[in-house]
């Protein structure tokens, strides 16, 4: 299990392709964690439930 | 999902911040990326890590290239965030992030045979050419960071095993990449320049040469 710095409640990675032909991918939050452990989980299942992961 | 952490190092990077020594302590928002799953991978960032597992052929982008800003998340700028964009030189499988304190690219080299191959406790490291990394720093192989204590500038090193609050790894292969970073406790960034703030893997992305990925890290604290 991932730890974090105790100061830092959560770390948030979104990102964006960008093709060399101009396209544009959003792929939205493609890493997270939460120092609430029942909050990773939500996020988890959740983006499952969505179909993002 | 995959994680996204600030290190330990990162830890120490952020008190040295409010602390405000040592002075050359800069704000670490540099950006890179890894590609290409190692063998026996892709793993999963953590916050004992010093290096990203696999770093591309790419720059790191940093100062003019990335933005950082104080957003609202909770409170009032309780979050740091960065920006940046980082283009594709070629085919590329990209799989992790990373932010580091400075644009310079630690050397690397790769695992030889007999040493750590395949065992929990052998302390020689064989690498595929001769390897300088300096004795007394610290060194990543897969998941596990190792000291280097004798045999820097040879391609037969001399490690302590399982440093920094990793296990030792019995998985190591020929062939593994042998990455440079710094643990908290090595000064302003240790024998090696650019320290690893915070890392983060995550789903395949396939690139084409011209192709980019937009990054924005948020990293949200509270006391």
């Amino acid at each position: 299990m991932q730890q974090n710095a105790k100061g830092v409640v959560r770390t948030e990675v979104f990102a964006t392709v960008i093709r060399a032909d101009g396209r544009v991918e959003e792929l939205g939050s493609i890493a997270y964690w939460h120092r609430n452990p029942f909050k990773r989980w939500w996020v988890r299942h959740f983006k499952v439930w969505k179909g993002e992961r | 999902m995959p994680a996204s952490v600030v290190t330990f190092k990162g830890r120490e990077l952020l008190a040295f911040r409010l602390k405000g020594t040592p002075a050359a302590t800069t704000e670490p928002f540099c950006m890179g990326w890894g590609v290409t799953p190692p063998a026996g991978g892709p793993f999963t960032a953590n916050q004992t890590d010093v290096a990203p597992f696999n770093e591309g052929p790419e720059s790191r982008i940093g100062s003019g290239v990335t933005t950082s800003s104080l957003v609202t998340t909770a409170t009032t700028n309780d979050t740091y965030q960065v920006v940046g964009t980082i283009v594709a030189t070629g085919a590329r499988t990209v799989v992790e992030t990373f932010l580091s304190e400075l644009t310079t690219k630690p050397t690397t080299n790769t695992v030889a045979a007999a040493g750590v191959v395949g065992s929990l406790s052998a302390t020689t490291l064989n690498t595929g050419t001769a390897f300088s990394p300096g004795n007394g720093s610290y060194i990543q192989i897969r998941t596990e960071v190792m000291q280097v204590t004798a045999g820097s500038g040879t391609a037969a090193l001399t490690v302590v095993r399982a440093q920094n609050g990793t296990t030792a790894i019995a998985t190591i292969a020929v062939g593994d990449i042998v990455t440079l970073g710094n643990p908290p406790g090595t000064g302003t960034f240790g024998t090696t320049a650019g320290s690893l703030f915070a890392h983060a893997d995550h789903g395949v992305v396939t690139l084409s040469t011209g192709d980019s990925i937009v990054y924005s890290w948020r990293v949200q604290v509270q006391s």
